[in-house]
Parts: structure tokens; sequence; C-alpha cells
């Protein structure tokens, strides 16, 4: 038997992939035609974001439903693609999608890490326009930013506006630790809390950092020090479930404080016996389960009309991307389907787009990001006993400062595990 | 490696050559290069499986080191590690990932089969959450973004014909030298340690240092598959060496035939074409259940993968009488029959 087979053996499927290589590339060619406008859209499918991932997917739909797959007499084309919320995956989907399927525009992605790659490879096609799908890493527009990327979303931080305040005066938490997964989002969603928390005068028990994805949490459950007034717990997807789950498990006693979406409506339906003993978290996120703004009814109703085997009530997730497609469209709809050479007609119209969300009116800063209103929730029962987030308190038009001085907030750097440190500041929301 | 050999593979090689005349570049390096960039990783598994028997399941680890390597010694976003002359990044990325390679033959010394396997992957996980929660050299979960690919006379070695050219030629380097070594002294003890190790140590060959210089040399095919890739994302991160990623390589090897070196490349290939189209086949949340369905059928239909499929598909022409009466030369038809290679 000979391991080192000859190549003529190979040659006939060498041949074969050949050709079918070459029909896929002429049937490309063929697929071009000036009367469309291509979009392209990544959430995440894979691993512990996947359920995130098929909220923002419900929430896209919706808006594209609203334009009825026409825009100024331009078909809508789109064209979807999953990643598992690393960067590398995130960065060839986008290639991907620019560079195979030629689309003209971007929604996505949904993921922190995966909004600073994709930021980098932004910068590589100028012409082309992005919108963030959900990514609130802080660096996707602060510092560094893409010209041609523009995030209606609100990054982490902005999501934490008035969390720690909140804590600080009301509930009267003075030292809290913090167990956050350890990329960009979370980083950033701790600087936010941290920023105002630690403003007011509190304190940082320590912060303990888990891989994304991780199943086992009890020893960084056991680490927890007794004397904590509070944990704040910025996990999400599945990770939320097993962290929940584990920390009631083990008999955890401080009272948590969940990041966006450790408790957001997703999380809060899934199954477990961790489910009697979140009622009372408090949380802060971009949208409201229950908000009675007449807009956030009118699409929770659309929601679950189209979407029966949804959850009871559209997630964050599913707002934000509703609200990122959305805003695209309108741009595109100003732009009059406009999308050749540089797009600058649409660039423009998504620079001064204002409009009005389910989750309140929705503008961009000078570097492109979401200014936006900001909800405190508590997790509360329904009388059916499931489980909602129900509004404590609005904070209006957060921009990406917190409302903080620009330059200073600025300087502070990058959110990491270490960044911002704990300290006291004199001025705060 | 017969002369017939020498001629395919020169043809082959001389016909990828001429893609760039009808490919756009999205074909030269989304899908080529980056199954020439993948290829040459399985290609190091398929090295090391074929010759010598040992399954190892570090052989992305060795290409993630390697990739790291070049990515800490290039300019980066981050601002991790040290610029160096690409002459020297890319030197020592390959010497890394030839010492990684070294080590784990090293370690794995004494193995074999499913123990060989799991402690290669043990190895292989713990280098990637090492990766993925080291801040100071790996910038964990984010690794690192935005490496600029080396320019040689003011052309980037990222555009799209040099990247093409330049891992198309590695790659058919990197075949050709496998297949060369496969009839060497070297490659003929590696067989007999596959077939027979204690027979072959006792008749006097070092079964330790050639176990090691074979993990040694699959390191150095890994190495140059990293490089590649991480030029080919411009960034790397632990997902590049995470579980994902060491399945993926065992996926490709195997549905490209682990009995043949080529097999490396055409699964590679394969592995890439499923992965771009699959979401515009079944959709984004469904491209996993069709890489899987493709390796289920391949390894149901084809133990030795495609190249061994198209192998038996080609015995099995050449046998029918169909063959026999139209092409085939009444001397040499059975003589050129494929059967007994």
């Amino acid at each position: 038997m000979t391991i080192c087979a000859s190549h003529f053996g190979n040659r006939p499927m060498t041949w074969a992939m050949l050709a079918a290589g070459m029909t896929l590339m002429a049937h490309d060619a063929v697929a071009q035609s000036g009367d469309t406008i291509r979009i392209g859209t990544m959430f995440v499918t894979e691993g512990a974001l996947a359920s995130l991932g098929q909220e923002a997917n419900r929430g896209l739909e919706i808006a594209l439903a609203e334009f009825d797959g026409t825009i100024a007499g331009k078909k809508i084309v789109v064209f979807k693609e999953g990643t598992n919320a690393t960067p590398d995956l995130a960065v060839q989907k986008a290639r991907k999608l620019i560079e195979q399927d030629k689309v003209d525009v971007i929604v996505g992605p949904l993921s922190g890490g995966e909004g600073l790659a994709v930021k980098e490879y932004a910068k590589t096609v100028p012409s082309k326009t992005f919108v963030n799908g959900a990514a609130a890493s802080q660096d996707t527009t602060m510092r560094d930013p893409a010209p041609n990327l523009f995030s209606f979303r609100v990054d982490g931080a902005q999501m934490t506006a008035g969390l720690g305040k909140y804590v600080y005066d009301e509930k009267k938490y003075r030292n809290v630790a913090i167990v956050a997964e350890d990329y960009a989002y979370p980083y950033t969603q701790v600087a936010g809390f941290v920023s105002e928390f630690c403003g007011r005068g509190g304190k940082i028990a320590d912060r303990y950092w888990v891989p994304l994805g991780t199943k086992d949490y009890s020893s960084v459950i056991a680490r927890i020090p007794s004397d904590v007034d509070a944990v704040y717990v910025v996990v999400g997807g599945a990770d939320a479930v097993n962290f929940l789950s584990q920390y009631y498990q083990t008999g955890g006693k401080a009272p948590l404080i969940g990041g966006s979406i450790t408790v957001d409506s997703d999380v809060l339906n899934s199954k477990g016996p961790f489910r009697s003993k979140i009622i009372g978290i408090l949380s802060s996120s971009n949208s409201a389960d229950e908000s009675e703004a007449p807009e956030w009814q009118a699409f929770a109703k659309t929601y679950r009309a189209r979407f029966p085997d949804g959850l009871p009530a559209p997630s964050s997730l599913a707002a934000a991307y509703y609200i990122s497609m959305k805003a695209m469209l309108l741009g595109l709809q100003a732009a009059r389907g406009d999308v050749s050479g540089n797009q600058d007609v649409l660039k423009e119209a998504l620079r001064t787009l204002k409009f009005d969300t389910p989750t309140g009116p929705i503008s961009l800063d000078q570097n492109r990001q979401a200014i936006a209103d900001n909800f405190l929730m508590e997790v509360t029962s329904r009388p059916d006993g499931s489980l909602y987030n129900k509004v404590v308190k609005v904070v209006p038009q957060v921009n990406a400062t917190l409302n903080m001085p620009r330059e200073p907030y600025i300087a502070m750097g990058a959110p990491s595990r270490t960044n911002p440190p704990c300290r006291q500041v004199g001025k705060v929301l | 490696m017969t002369r017939q050999e020498q001629i395919a593979l020169a043809v082959a090689v001389l016909a990828l050559a001429l893609v760039p005349v009808v490919a756009d570049d999205f074909w030269l390096v989304q899908i080529f290069g980056q199954s020439f960039a993948l290829g040459l990783v399985a290609l190091s598994l398929n090295f090391l499986s074929g010759y010598g028997g040992f399954v190892s399941m570090a052989q992305t680890t060795l290409a993630g080191c390697a990739g790291y390597m070049v990515a800490l010694t290039s300019v980066n976003a981050v601002g991790k590690g040290v610029p160096l002359h690409p002459v020297a990044s890319i030197g020592l990325a390959l010497g890394v990932s030839a010492l990684a390679g070294a080590f784990v033959g090293w370690i794995s010394v004494r193995l074999h089969g499913v123990y060989m396997l799991m402690l290669t992957l043990a190895l292989a996980m713990g280098f990637f959450f090492f990766a993925q929660q080291n801040v100071e050299l790996f910038n964990a979960f984010d690794g690192i973004r935005g490496v600029v690919v080396p320019n040689v006379a003011g052309v980037s070695l990222r555009s799209p014909k040099i990247f093409f050219y330049m891992s198309l030629v590695c790659s058919a380097a990197a075949l050709f030298a496998v297949m060369i070594t496969g009839r060497s002294p070297f490659g003929l003890v590696l067989k007999a340690l596959r077939d027979h190790p204690r027979k072959a140590a006792a008749l006097g060959f070092d079964v330790a240092a050639h176990r090691i210089a074979a993990f040694a040399g699959s390191g150095l095919l890994a190495g140059c598959g990293g490089i590649f890739y991480t030029w080919f994302n411009q960034r790397i991160s632990a997902s590049t060496v995470g579980l994902g990623m060491i399945n993926s390589v065992l996926i490709m090897a195997i549905i490209g035939g682990l009995r043949s070196p080529i097999g490396a490349f055409t699964g590679a290939f394969a592995y890439v074409l499923i992965n771009t189209f699959a979401s515009g086949l079944v959709g984004a949340e469904r491209v996993n259940t069709l890489v899987g369905s493709a390796f289920v059928a391949v390894v149901l239909a084809s133990p030795d993968g495609i190249a061994g499929a198209a192998k038996y598909v080609r015995s099995r022409v050449r046998q029918s009488s169909l063959f026999e009466r139209f092409v085939a030369q009444p001397a040499s038809g059975s003589a050129r029959s494929a059967v007994n290679e």
C-alpha cells in the first residue's frame, strides 16, 4: 500500500472543483444589476450569544417588512450571514458580503468584539456604508473611528447610564463586586458602571473576568467576598442562564445587579429554577420589555403578531437590530436609493438622521454614535408567573460620554479589565 | 515521487496559476488564498497521520504560534510586540512553530492512537485558554487586530494577486517536499514506525528522535499556513486556535483524505467553499448543519475522503469493460490499473 498516492487520482476532482468554481464566478457576474439595493447583514448564530442573534434577526425582519421590499423604486435584496461572536469570523463574513455578494451597505455586527474588528475592516472599504447592528463596545466609534461606520446602537457604557447612581442613592450599595465576560462589550459596561458608581463614592471589591462561553462559574462564585452589598453581573445569553443557575445553587446571597443582557427578556424566558430567585434584580438597557411608550407598544404588537413563537416581548437585541436596520432604510430612502460611487448622499443622510424609535428619539453625535434614552428596570413577575423588566426610571438622551465633559472622558482611555480605575470624580450624571 | 506525479503536480500548479485570469479578488484571496493557508495546516496533519500514524490535534496551535509571532513582530493596531524586518519576522515565526512542533512531539513521544489525540488536544486547549486570557502578550479575546502585511518593493504582500501566487507557490513547494519526504529514508522510517514501532526500534532506529523530527517538520508546514492565515485575516485572536478551528482542520484533512498529501488541499478547498457559500444555500443559521452533513456523507461514502473517492471511481472505470474496449490499449490496460497502488 502506498500512502503517497498518485496525483492522477486527484486530478479529475481538482478539475471538477475548478469547473464548479468558474460556474459560481460566472453566476455572480450575472447577478449584478442596477435596479436593486443590496443590503448585507450579520448576526450571531452560534455559541453563547446565539439566542441574541435569533432576536436580532426578528428585529431586522420587522424593519424590512415596514418598507415592503422597495426603496425609491429599487428592490431591496438582503444577504444574511451568521457568526459565532468571534472577531475573526465577523471580518471574514463582512468581507464575503462586500466582495462576493457585492452588497452596497452592511448592517451589523452583533457583538462588541466583532464591532472593533469590523470597524478596522470598514476603513479598508471607505466607499461602502456600515450601520452597526448591536455591537456595544465603546471604541466601535469613540476612539479611532471609521468615517463610514454609523452606530444607532448605544454602547455598553451608555446602557448603564443612571444605574451606578441609582444603586448608590436608592439601594444604598457602597461595596460592589463585578463578574463580567472578558471582552470589549463587558469592559465597556463595567467602565460605564464604575465611572458613575465610583464617581458617587462607591467602592469596587474586585472585578472577575470570565471567558465568553464559560459553563462552570463555581470558582468565580466562590471567590466573591461575603461582605459585598451586591454583585454587578455582565454576562449574556447562555452564559447568563448558566451563571444565574449556579449562583443560586451555590447559595449566593448578595443581591445582583444585571448588565444589559444579563436579565433581558431572552434570559427571563428561558427555563430553570433560578427564575423564582431573580425577581427584583435591577438592570439597565436601551429598551424595556413593557415600556408604556406607544411606539414600543406598537413595535411589541407587530413582533408578537409576526413571531408567535418568539418571546412575550421583544428583547433589547430585537429592538437594537430593528433600529439599526430601520436607520439604514431611512437613510437609503432619504438618499433616494442612491448607492453609487462613494455613497456620499447616503452617508450625509445617516449623519443627520433623527427619528423616533420604539425606545425614544435617536440621533448621532460627531463620531456617528447614537444619543438615546436609557432605561433602568427591575425584574418583575406578571400575574401568569412569567417575568418581565418593569421600568423604574428613564434617563433621557444619554450621549457617548454619559453626558460628562467629552475630552476628559475620552482621555480616560479604552475600557479594559482595569480601566477605568475606581475613582471619585467631581461631576457625575 | 514518480515522473508522472511530478508532471501532474506541475500541470495542476500551472492550471491554478491561470486562475487570476478569470477570477476576481474575492476568489483569489477569500477562496483560493484561504484554502491554501488552511490546506497547509491540514497538510501538516496529513503528513503526521499519513506517514507516521500520529493523529495530532495540536496542528492548529502550531499554526497559531507562527501566526501570533508574525502578528507580534509586525505593526498592529493594538501596539503589542515589536515590529521587525519582514524576513526576521517570518523566520522567527517559522522557528517558533517548528520548536513548538518539536515540543508537542517530545511531550507525546510515547503515546499512540487515542491517547496521543487526547494529549495533543489538551495541549491545544491549554494554549487556547492561555491566549484567550493573557492580555499582556496575546491581547486576550480581542487578539491582535490591524496587523499590517509587509510591503515588498512598494507592493503589499496582501494585494490579491501577490497573495494568491505566494500562497500557491508555498503550498506547491510544501506538497512537493512532503511527497519527496515520503520516499526518502526518513519517510520510510516514519512508515515503519507507523506499521510496527517495536520492530522498527528493534532494528535500531531511534524512535523518539524520528517522531520529534516529524513533529518539528509538521510545525514548519503548519507555521507557513499560520503566517498566511494571519496575513489573510490581518488579525489573529484566540478563536483562531480554538476548538472550532481545530475541528475544522481535522474535517478538512478527513474529507480531503488522510492517505494522500494533496487531499489536504482538496479538503481545505471543499471546506472553504461550503463554509463560504452555505449561508446562501441553507440560511445563516444552518451553515454548520451543512458542513456536518457533508462531513458525515464523505466519511460514510468514502473513508479515504475525496481523494479516496476519486481513486475508487478511477479504478472502477479502468476495470469496466467499456474502458477496456474503447480507451485502454489491450497490452497495457491491466498494467495501468490503479488497483495495485
